[in-house]
C-alpha cells in the first residue's frame, strides 16, 4: 500500500505550511462565532425562570466542559497514533493538547463554581461531575508534567502518551466510582442530572458557543503546535531557511 | 555467500531532533569481531544500544538475517548477550548468585563454578558484590557473558576498569568466541590490541 | 513446557527480589515505620476525642497507607535502572510480563503487605470497632496490592526522569481515586450495617484488571525504547 500521503500529512513542514494558509480564515470565523454567541447569549436570550440571569454562565460552562473531556480523548488518541505509527507530529499534537485541555478544564471548574454560588449557595459541591472534572484536571497536569521532565524529549513524548492512554481507560472507572460515592454520602437535595428542557432561544446561542469553543480549541492547538514544530525542528534546514528569510 | 547476521543500512539516530552520529552502513557475518571506535560522546553506546534492540533507529534499517529487527526481536534476544555501560551486578547478591540469576536455567552448579575460575573470582564466590571494586564487578558481568550460549556478544567499554591480567583473559575469550563462528561487537574509545578486528569509526560531522 | 518456563521466570524474579529485600531488612521496613508514625501523629493533631477519631479513622488509615505505598513505589525499578539490570531484563527473550509481575509481587510482599497487616493495630489506636477493623484489613490487603500495581506503572513511566518521587505521586494519585473510594466505603458500609460485599467486589475486580493491565503496560513502556 502507498503510505506516502500518510507520511506527508504527518510531516511537520507540510503542516506548518498548510496551517499558515488556514489560520487567517479560521481566526475570522472563530472570533465572529464567539462574538455572536456571547452577545446573543448574554444580551438577548431570555432569562431562566428559576435562576434568573445567573444561568447565563452556562454559555461558557457547558462548552468548556465539553472540550475538557473531548480534549482528553483527542490527546490520548494522538498519543496512541504516535506510539503505534511512530509519528512525531502526532506526539506533538498530544503534547500541545495537554495544557490547552487543562485550561479548558480549569475554566469549566471556575465557571461551574461561579454558577453554583448563586444557585445553590456554595462555590464547590462534591458532586460526581465536579469531582470528576477536578480529577480530570489532575490527569492533565500529570500528562503535562511528565512530558516535560525528560532530558530526551522523545522519551517524554512516549511517556506522556502512555499516561494519557492509561488515563483514558481510567476515566470511566473514576467517573463511575465517584458517582457511586456521591450517591452514598450525599442526600439528594438538589437534582443535578435532570436537565430542564431548554427554550430554543436559549439553546441556539449555546449551540453557537459550543461550535465557537471547538474552533477556539482548534485554533489554540494549531498555534501552539506551530510553536512546538519550530522549536523542535530548529536544527533542520527548512526552519533555518525560514528564520533567515525574516 | 551466507546471509549477513546483522546488516545496517544508512542507520542514524536522532536525539532531540539532532543526529547523534553520521549514518552508518555495516555488515556483520559469522566470525566477525567489530570494534566501534569513537571519542567520548560520539554515540558508541547509543549505537550499541540500537544493535542490541534497546533503542529504535530514527532512520535507516537494521536487519537480522535479512529480517527487520523489530519483527524478530524475541528470536534475536535469545541470540545475544550484552554487557552494558553499567554492569547489571546486584550489590546485595553474592558473586555466585549474580552469576546464576542472569544465565540460562539449564546450567549446572558445577559449570557456574568452572566459569568463575576464568576470571579468578573463585575466592570471592560467596562475598556480596557491594563489597567488590568496580573492576571486579566488571569481571562478574563478563563472566556472565562467557557462561551464556549467545552467538553475538555486545560489550560496551569492556576493558575499562579491568587490570592487565583481566584484559588478556578477556581478549583470549573474545578470540575463542570468534573462532567458534561467534560474533563479538565491542565499543571502546581506545585501541585494543587484538588480532583481525574490523574497526568502525563513528563520529558526528553534522555538528 | 514454555508456560512452565515463564512461571519459573516469575518465581526466579520473585525470589531474587525477596532475597535482596531480606538482605536489606532495615530499608524494607521503612514504609511500614512511616505508616505507623504518621497514623500515630493523627490524634495529636485532631484531638483524642474517641467519637471523632472513630469517624475519621478509616479514611485516615487508607490515605496514609496510600502515601506509604506511593513513597516506596519509586524504588521498584530505580535500582535496576541505575545498575543496568533493567536493560538486561528488557533484552531477555521472555515475556517481560512475568518478570515485572514477579518484581511487583516481591515489592508488595515486602513493602506494602506489612502496612495492611499492621493496620488493625492502628485501627485500635484510633479506637475503631472490631468489625470495622476486620473490613479495614481485608480492604487494605487488596488495596495495597492495587496501589503497588499502579505505583509500578508510575515508577516505569518516571524511571528515566530526574526528580521522580514527586512526579510519580502526581501522575499516579488521580488513578488511585476508585480504589480509595471503594476501599473506605467497605468500612463505612460495615459500620452502617449494610452489605459490604458490593464495594469489596468492586475492589476485587479493579485488582484483577490491574494484575493484567499494569504489568502489560509496564512491559510496553520498557520495550518502547523509552528508557534511556
Amino acid at each position: 500500500m502507498n503510505w506516502n500521503w500518510f507520511h506527508k500529512f504527518a510531516s511537520p513542514k507540510w503542516f506548518y505550511q498548510i496551517s499558515e494558509r488556514i489560520l487567517p480564515g479560521l481566526c475570522v470565523v472563530t472570533f465572529s462565532l464567539l462574538c455572536v454567541g456571547l452577545i446573543w447569549g448574554i444580551g438577548f436570550a431570555p432569562a431562566d425562570a428559576k435562576q434568573g440571569n445567573s444561568f447565563r454562565i452556562i454559555y461558557l460552562h457547558v462548552p468548556s466542559s465539553f472540550l475538557a473531556l473531548a480534549g482528553y480523548f483527542l490527546m490520548a488518541f494522538a498519543g496512541a497514533i504516535g506510539l503505534v505509527w511512530r509519528i512525531k507530529l502526532s506526539f506533538w499534537v498530544m503534547k500541545c493538547a495537554a495544557p490547552i485541555g487543562g485550561i479548558f478544564t480549569l475554566l469549566a471548574l471556575v465557571t461551574g463554581g461561579l454558577w453554583g454560588k448563586p444557585t445553590w449557595g456554595s462555590f464547590w459541591v462534591w458532586d460526581a461531575r465536579a469531582t470528576s472534572m477536578l480529577i480530570l484536571l489532575f490527569l492533565y497536569i500529570g500528562v503535562y508534567l511528565l512530558g516535560r521532565s525528560f532530558q530526551n524529549l522523545d522519551s517524554g513524548d512516549k511517556a506522556s502518551a502512555f499516561l494519557s492512554i492509561i488515563g483514558t481507560v481510567n476515566i470511566p472507572i473514576i467517573y463511575k466510582s465517584v458517582d457511586w460515592w456521591f450517591t452514598l454520602h450525599q442526600p439528594a437535595t438538589i437534582n443535578f442530572t435532570s436537565a430542564p428542557s431548554m427554550h430554543p432561544d436559549m439553546f441556539y446561542p449555546l449551540f453557537i458557543m459550543i461550535i465557537a469553543f471547538y474552533l477556539v480549541y482548534g485554533l489554540a492547538l494549531i498555534l501552539s503546535l506551530r510553536v512546538e514544530i519550530l522549536s523542535r525542528e530548529r536544527k533542520t534546514k527548512w526552519v533555518r531557511k525560514l528564520i533567515s528569510q525574516q | 555467500m551466507s546471509v549477513a547476521i546483522l546488516s545496517l543500512k544508512n542507520l542514524s539516530f536522532n536525539r532531540n531532533e539532532k543526529p547523534v552520529f553520521d549514518p552508518i552502513d555495516l555488515e556483520v557475518k559469522e566470525g566477525d569481531m567489530i570494534h566501534i571506535k569513537g571519542a567520548n560522546g560520539s554515540g558508541k553506546t547509543t549505537l550499541l544500544r540500537i544493535l542490541v534492540g534497546l533503542l529504535q533507529p530514527s532512520s535507516g534499517s537494521i536487519k537480522h538475517q535479512g529480517v527487520d529487527l523489530q519483527a524478530c526481536l524475541y528470536d534475536y534476544f535469545s541470540n545475544i548477550a550484552y554487557v552494558g555501560h553499567n554492569s547489571a551486578v546486584k550489590d546485595s547478591l553474592t558473586v555466585f548468585e549474580n552469576l546464576c540469576w542472569m544465565s540460562g536455567k539449564n546450567k549446572s552448579v558445577d559449570s557456574h563454578i568452572n566459569t568463575l575460575e576464568i576470571f579468578g573470582l573463585m575466592s570471592q564466590k560467596d562475598s556480596l558484590c557491594g563489597e567488590l571494586s568496580a573492576g571486579q564487578k566488571r569481571k562478574v558481568a563478563l563472566t556472565r557473558i562467557l557462561h551464556n550460549d549467545a552467538k553475538i556478544w555486545f560489550l560496551d567499554e569492556p576493558i575499562n576498569a579491568l587490570d592487565s591480567q583481566g584484559v588478556s583473559i578477556l581478549k583470549k575469550a573474545m578470540e575463542k568466541h570468534k573462532n567458534n563462528q561467534g560474533i563479538v561487537v565491542f565499543a571502546s574509545h581506545q585501541d585494543v590490541m587484538i588480532g583481525d578486528v574490523k574497526k568502525i569509526l563513528i563520529r558526528n560531522t553534522i555538528h | 513446557m514454555r508456560t512452565n518456563f515463564q512461571s519459573n521466570l516469575f518465581f526466579s524474579y520473585l525470589k531474587r527480589d525477596l532475597l535482596i529485600a531480606f538482605r536489606r531488612r532495615s530499608a524494607s521496613l521503612n514504609p511500614l515505620i512511616f505508616f505507623v508514625m504518621i497514623v500515630a501523629l493523627m490524634p495529636l493533631s485532631l484531638g483524642s476525642y474517641e467519637s471523632r477519631l472513630q469517624q475519621i479513622a478509616p479514611g485516615v488509615i487508607w490515605i496514609m497507607a496510600l502515601l506509604s505505598v506511593l513513597l516506596s513505589s519509586e524504588s521498584l525499578f530505580d535500582e535496576d535502572y541505575r545498575d543496568g539490570s533493567l536493560e538486561q531484563m528488557i533484552i531477555t527473550p521472555n515475556l517481560l510480563f512475568m518478570l515485572v509481575l514477579g518484581k511487583i509481587t516481591a515489592h508488595w510482599l515486602t513493602k506494602s503487605l506489612p502496612i495492611a497487616i499492621a493496620s488493625p493495630l492502628m485501627g485500635l489506636l484510633l479506637s475503631m470497632s472490631p468489625e470495622s477493623i476486620f473490613s479495614l484489613m481485608i480492604g487494605l490487603i487488596i488495596g495495597t496490592a492495587c496501589f503497588t500495581l499502579l505505583g509500578g506503572l508510575g515508577a516505569a513511566l518516571t524511571v528515566a526522569t530526574k526528580d521522580k518521587s514527586f512526579l510519580l505521586a502526581l501522575i499516579i494519585m488521580p488513578l488511585y481515586v476508585p480504589i480509595i473510594i471503594f476501599g473506605s466505603s467497605m468500612i463505612y458500609y460495615r459500620i452502617d450495617g449494610m452489605d459490604w460485599s458490593y464495594p469489596l467486589a468492586a475492589l476485587l475486580s479493579i485488582f484483577c484488571m490491574l494484575t493484567i493491565l499494569s504489568p502489560l503496560s509496564i512491559s510496553g513502556i520498557f520495550r518502547s525504547s523509552m528508557v534511556e
